[in-house]
């Protein structure tokens, strides 16, 4: 695992642009940095889809084990959408995608930091954007790389398998005149179509309920009979529309069991049952179990805010953000640092499928919004 | 108002590259990934296939949300006014 640095294509901006990436440099602070680049062995990228593969397995024997030990109040889901939880992992309702965090060097297994289970994004840079970058990098002389990448495939193949399951219009939501949420869903929005489904848009503003008819609607008063949403379950079932979520027949994707997995309490009891893991980190619910130097991440914080990070009990650097507890507290594993800088693997799961990786880095040892992507090779 | 614009600019130029990518194979196969390999001839692109932005259909999702039926209520979805990604 190597960060090399390489000359950004002339007019890049534009070419981004022009595959839709309109986020790129967000308030005139690049977000997407092809001056540098990291480069992987294909054992290394192995170990990254191996990791992701055994995580994903250990998660959803995790959500298990937190229905069957009725465990909902550790994730603070609220009392009235317990069996609306269980009831979706019990129909084994569709999940399309995920975002493992994974902090890796190359050397030891990959670790995983978190979970983005139900709105993870850096998608379309991850699945479209580096995969063109590196195209580019190959039309130059003596290049010889390849990437892990088949994310768009497997979306559209994912699309495909669930239009078996639900053929009606499909809706994708983002909240209105956030650029990136919505450029990310209409990228979603285009594998879908390309998967043969009918597809709409609709903000989340707009979402209707239409108190005769006891249903969710668009702007048009069509019925929304399934939608992706890229908004938080954990916020959903806390605004005024949450009690018409247990009365409405809307399918949402994600489904209500990544619910579960979204929540950073997860860790805890990926922790609890398998400490064995050479994937996992020791992580509780109280710092004690964890040992002196730890992360303490609130349980629906987003984007690094509100975490704090303790080294052998002394707090050493703390995140701003809106979020408060309950926490959970992981134990501290030193992120491999590269000219200065922290790079985090995104390791993306489409359909159950280890799929592709993106890589996100910043100076400071936390990810947070303002953290830059910057695209992979292997070789 | 120029977000949206943007958007509708961005969502308008997929499309544009969409008329002209059947020649955007990569590679001499458009088999998905299978999981032996990584990349390199096993993936494609192909975007906009089905074209959807010239519809129109996505567009009309910019409209001022005004309701057809008289007992819709809406807005009690996004209060939270922070962008959702992570």
């Amino acid at each position: 695992m190597q960060r090399l640095r390489t000359t950004p294509r002339p007019d890049w901006q534009k070419i981004v642009e022009s595959q839709g990436f309109l986020f790129h440099s967000p308030d005139e602070q690049p977000y997407w940095d092809e001056g540098v680049y990291y480069r992987f062995t294909s054992a290394e990228i192995d170990a990254v889809e191996k990791a992701s593969y055994a995580l994903n397995d250990m998660c959803l024997k995790a959500v298990q084990h937190v229905i069957d030990n009725k465990l909902f109040e550790r994730f603070t889901i609220p009392p009235p959408f317990v069996d609306y939880v269980v009831s979706s992992w019990e129909r084994d309702e569709f999940t399309l995608y995920g975002r493992f965090d994974l902090a890796f060097d190359g050397r030891n297994p990959p670790k995983l930091l978190e979970y983005n289970a139900d709105t993870p994004t850096s998608l379309l840079e991850a699945a479209v954007i580096q995969w063109h970058w590196m195209k580019d990098m190959l039309a130059r002389p003596g290049s010889k790389i390849d990437q892990f990448n088949s994310i768009h495939e497997r979306l559209i193949e994912a699309w495909r398998s669930f239009k078996s399951i639900y053929d009606g219009t499909l809706y994708f939501s983002a909240m209105a005149d956030v650029v990136e949420d919505h450029m990310t869903v209409a990228y979603l929005r285009d594998t879908a179509a390309q998967a043969g489904m009918e597809t709409r848009y609709i903000a989340v503003e707009q979402i209707g309920w239409d108190r005769d008819r006891r249903c969710f609607v668009d702007e048009f008063a069509q019925q929304i009979g399934c939608c992706f949403k890229l908004y938080p379950w954990e916020w959903m079932v806390r605004e005024q529309f949450a009690p018409n979520l247990l009365e409405g027949n809307t399918r949402w994707l994600e489904a209500p069991w990544k619910m579960i997995l979204s929540n950073k309490a997860i860790l805890a009891v990926l922790w609890e049952l398998f400490p064995d893991s050479p994937y996992l980190l020791p992580a509780a619910f109280d710092p004690e179990p964890v040992g002196p130097s730890y992360v303490r991440k609130p349980i629906l914080g987003r984007e690094g805010a509100n975490v704090t990070v303790t080294v052998n009990g002394r707090t050493t650097l703390e995140t701003e953000g809106i979020y408060g507890g309950p926490y959970v507290y992981q134990r501290l594993y030193p992120l491999p640092r590269f000219d200065g800088q922290y790079p985090v693997i995104g390791s993306w799961m489409v359909n159950g499928y280890a799929c592709g990786m993106g890589i996100r880095e910043d100076a400071t040892p936390v990810t947070g919004n303002t953290s830059r992507f910057v695209p992979h090779v292997f070789a | 108002m120029i977000v949206l614009a943007l958007m509708g600019s961005a969502i308008a130029m997929w499309g544009y590259r969409s008329c002209a990518r059947d020649s955007y194979y990569y590679g001499s196969t458009t088999q998905p990934y299978s999981g032996g390999g990584h990349g390199t001839g096993t993936r494609y692109h192909s975007y906009g296939h089905t074209s959807w932005w010239h519809s129109g259909s996505s567009s009309s999702s910019y409209g001022s949300g005004s309701s057809h039926s008289s007992g819709v209520s809406r807005g009690g979805f996004g209060s939270s006014g922070h962008a959702a990604s992570s």
